[in-house]
């Protein structure tokens, strides 16, 4: 398998893992074990930031065009 | 024994079995990666998967 696949498999299921931790967390009544995620899930999240540097710098992945500001200010006048 | 509601169990079942696959994957992924920097990330997440996998075991006891 090339390796662009490898990297992005592993940021994919790491969203997922985010996700499934703070339903996980927001689930627990345990507050030993819901320590216990909060700490693994600070861990990921530092763990997913570090693989999406390292993955947009090989160029194995492309994060989403800068948004034009008139499309910031569209949004703010539909908001205001 | 381990002082757990059912939701809390099921949700370790499940996080401890994604750890499971998570070592075995990386451990391949490791093995075939090229890059430096990639093959030690993987690397990195088999011994973070294995801790991980530990200490959720511990709330079974």
């Amino acid at each position: 398998m090339q390796e662009k696949y490898m990297v992005n498999d592993a940021l994919s299921g790491v969203k997922s893992e985010l996700t499934f931790y703070q339903n996980t967390i927001a689930e627990c009544q345990n507050p030993e074990l819901r320590n216990t995620i909060i700490q693994i899930r600070n861990s990921c999240e530092q763990s997913q930031y570090e693989l999406f540097k390292l993955a947009q710098q090989k160029g194995y992945y492309t994060p989403a065009q800068m948004a034009q500001p008139q499309e910031v200010q569209a949004v703010r006048s539909q908001l205001q | 024994m381990a002082n757990l509601n059912q939701v809390e169990l099921q949700n370790l079942r499940h996080l401890i079995g994604s750890h499971d696959t998570a070592i075995q994957k990386f451990t391949t992924y490791a093995q075939q990666a090229t890059d430096p920097q990639v093959k030690a990330f993987f690397q990195k997440q088999v011994q973070d998967a294995q801790a991980t996998k530990q200490k959720l075991m511990s709330f079974l006891n």
